[in-house]
């Protein structure tokens, strides 16, 4: 073994009183050979012979000063280390050294490192000048040795008393501490927690503190008062909260689930307050734009949403626990939810773990069907007439969790709407599955924003299969797509009723979010559509883009107005086909060729299609062939009116399944 | 410039001095490095570069002595 086969990597190993005479001799080297180098030029030039081995002596002499200038400060550091931090030093069977990083640089953030830990000590018991000085090194809270040395040398429980200290200083009646200089000094502190925590750095501080500061912890705080009211986790989250950087897997699977567990057995049911809520100081130590934490838990998650892989390691199964993370903070934790931020930090973590492409995602996003949906349904049920009612009250719990639903069931709308589709008319599970997710839609449709989200969503795959259609001719997904538009309008239109508002207001909505969803289409695209080349539209001028654009959106529009609808159903039905008609007749003007049909048509120039620009006449006249006389189309109008027609009823009808009806 | 006969022994004599002198300059250091006084990646680039220097020193040492020996023809010294 070579005599620093102990060593970590990136780390060397010092014996400090070698080590210091070491520095000596080469530092009386370099001075004795400029000396000589100047002498034996001297002597050579003098006697006329070739002063090149004098030149030689020079550039070492040169090397040695370097190399004495960089032992002095490694020397000056080591000591420096030694006497803050004793516990460095290592016994080997070589001698006893000093462990350090090899590194100059990290060398010195290592000893700057040390010099925090030791300011920080002094800052909160009220020191401003220490606390000036620690602030000093802010940038330095990024670098891995700082970090890891200011951490290492604190220790888990100076670390977390921190916050208590700091936020004792801010409580007194003149403050020993201006709120902007704890503040800072938390975010410090969170963010030389997530740099030395990371793994894949040699000055990492590795499992073996995590665990630690996971069991530190659980205890109470602050520490060395005789009876302890607090607990370290409310310090921690108060660290959370003023985070600016990433936090690493191994962190979230010990410290982030040691915290969820905390909870799980904290002795009260009610929320848990991190420090600066426990002292009444969140209007002055919350950082800008971050709402202030009700609940230990909401930093935590928050944190967590940061990575995908940190998100799901929170919401995994514990071993010790009978239900996993998901269930207890999505259905256990309901009630705290519903009294803090309505779930708000929980819907960020469940966007991120649950939006990814992967096997993990999918089981987990199976796993928040069953809990939300099951949890959501009994709080929506059948009325007579194809209607709903709805405890406002308790579907209210995580009302900041519908976005969420939305982003989820939109990533997996294919499988959604395939396992609605898939459902049959009985109560096996495929039935109850369409259920919870009839119920999760309609819970989102209460809210506008994520109800716009979800229409765009829809309106979008529709378009797709649209013109997958006069592509390929197979129209299931557009039909499979018409019915699930139909259906969250259908839900969206109850939904608004059970609430209370009015009709006339759900057919505004209705109408606003048609022209959006027709929107979707671009005014360049329909150009392109309806035969321009593509680098022919772009040189058409705006005036005529405009033209086209218009006439073809202000079909819908102006049909949304038409009077002749009494019933909120058939007006609904009407304007989705239209809408459909809309999407179909701009699809097929994309695949636009002269055929049989058109002839005589003003939009015909023999058995040519006419040049552009198109005047309004031929304009409306291509739109009446396309729904009328285009084979394509007709052939699917049928199904689709069916389809439209019956949506109403497929989505409120199962509400009714368990009443006797 | 030529220098006289004495001249050139008295500079001989002086480098040889100093050769003598300064050839182990820097032989205590590369003991010290031997004796694993400082270990880790950057003691073994240093523990290289100064064995490397050790003998280049004393090679420039002794270079110097052979040029100052084939120095010649000398102008003769001064008449008593």
């Amino acid at each position: 073994m070579s005599a620093d086969g102990w060593l970590d990597p990136g780390t060397c190993g010092i014996r400090l009183e070698a080590f210091h005479r070491l520095t000596g001799l080469v530092g009386r080297s370099a001075s004795d050979l400029d000396t000589l180098a100047s002498r034996l030029y001297t002597i050579l030039s003098t006697a006329g012979a070739d002063v090149s081995p004098a030149l030689e002596i020079r550039r070492t002499a040169r090397w040695a000063a370097a190399a004495s200038a960089d032992l002095r400060r490694r020397d000056r550091l080591a000591h420096a280390l030694d006497s803050r931090h004793p516990a460095l030093a290592r016994c080997v069977p070589a001698g006893n050294y000093l462990r350090m990083p090899d590194r100059l640089t990290d060398q010195l953030a290592t000893v700057n490192g040390h010099e925090a830990a030791a300011l920080l000590t002094r800052a909160t018991t009220g020191d401003r000048a220490a606390l000036a000085a620690l602030l000093d090194h802010e940038q330095d809270a990024t670098d891995p040795y700082f970090a890891a040395a200011l951490l290492g040398s604190l220790g888990p429980s100076a670390l977390l008393n921190a916050p208590f200290a700091l936020a004792h200083l801010l409580h007194r009646a003149e403050p020993a501490i201006a709120p902007p200089d704890a503040r800072r000094t938390l975010a410090l502190l969170s963010t030389a927690l997530a740099t030395a925590t990371t793994p894949g750095s040699p000055a990492s501080l590795g499992d073996a503190y995590l665990t630690s500061l996971a069991a530190t912890a659980s205890t109470g705080f602050p520490a060395g008062v005789a009876h302890p009211h607090h607990v370290g986790h409310q310090a921690l989250a108060t660290l959370l909260t003023h985070t600016t950087r990433t936090f690493s897997d191994p962190f979230f699977r010990t410290v982030g689930q040691s915290m969820i567990a905390y909870t799980r057995h904290a002795p009260a049911w009610k929320p848990l307050p991190d420090v600066t809520a426990l002292y009444g100081l969140t209007h002055l130590l919350t950082p800008p734009n971050t709402p202030p934490p009700a609940d230990i838990l909401q930093p935590l998650l928050t944190a967590a949403s940061a990575t995908t892989t940190g998100a799901q390691i929170l919401l995994e199964h514990p071993l010790t626990e009978p239900t996993s993370n998901l269930h207890y903070l999505l259905h256990t934790r309901r009630p705290l939810w519903a009294a803090t931020d309505k779930g708000q930090a929980l819907a960020r973590t469940l966007t991120t773990a649950l939006s990814t492409p992967t096997p993990l995602s999918r089981s987990l996003f199976t796993e928040f069907l069953d809990i939300q949906g099951t949890q959501t349904l009994p709080h929506i049920t059948y009325k007579e007439g194809h209607h709903l009612k709805i405890d406002e009250s308790h579907l209210n719990d995580l009302s900041a969790l519908r976005a969420t639903t939305a982003d989820l069931l939109i990533t997996h709308l294919d499988d959604v709407i395939n396992e609605i589709d898939a459902a049959p008319a009985s109560s096996d599970e495929g039935y109850e599955r369409m259920r919870l997710y009839l119920a999760l839609l309609a819970d989102a449709s209460l809210d506008d924003h994520v109800f716009d989200h979800l229409v765009k969503a829809h309106v979008e795959a529709l378009h797709h299969s649209v013109e997958d259609y006069t592509r390929t001719g197979r129209h299931g997904h557009v039909i499979s797509y018409t019915d699930a538009l139909s259906r969250l309008f259908a839900l969206r239109t109850e939904m608004s009723a059970a609430l209370g508002d009015n009709v006339r207001a759900s057919n505004e909505d209705l109408k606003r979010w048609i022209d959006l969803g027709v929107g979707w289409v671009s005014p360049s695209g329909y150009l392109e559509k309806i035969g321009v080349r593509p680098e022919a539209a772009s040189v058409i001028d705006g005036e005529m883009q405009e033209k086209v654009s218009a006439f073809l959106f202000g079909q819908v529009s102006d049909h949304s107005q038409d009077k002749n609808t009494e019933r909120e159903r058939t007006r609904q039905a009407a304007l989705l086909n239209r809408m459909v008609e809309r999407l179909m007749v701009a699809a097929h003007a994309g695949q636009l060729t002269y055929e049989p049909s058109m002839e005589g048509y003003s939009f015909t120039d023999g058995h040519a299609i006419a040049e552009l620009p198109w005047s309004d006449e031929q304009l409306r006249e291509f739109d009446r062939w396309s729904r009328n006389d285009n084979n394509t189309f007709v052939d699917l109008k049928q199904d689709l009116g069916a389809s439209i027609n019956s949506g109403h009823s497929k989505a409120i009808d199962p509400f009714s399944f368990g009443e006797g009806k | 410039m030529a220098v006289t006969d004495l001249q050139l022994a008295l500079l001989r004599n002086e480098l040889r001095a100093l050769e003598e002198s300064h050839r182990d300059l820097l032989l205590a250091p590369s003991r010290l490095m031997d004796a694993d006084v400082w270990v880790g990646p950057s003691a073994r680039r240093f523990e290289r570069e100064v064995e490397g220097h050790h003998r280049a020193l004393r090679s420039a040492l002794s270079r110097a002595v052979a040029e100052l020996q084939a120095v010649g023809p000398l102008l003769p010294s001064a008449a008593p």
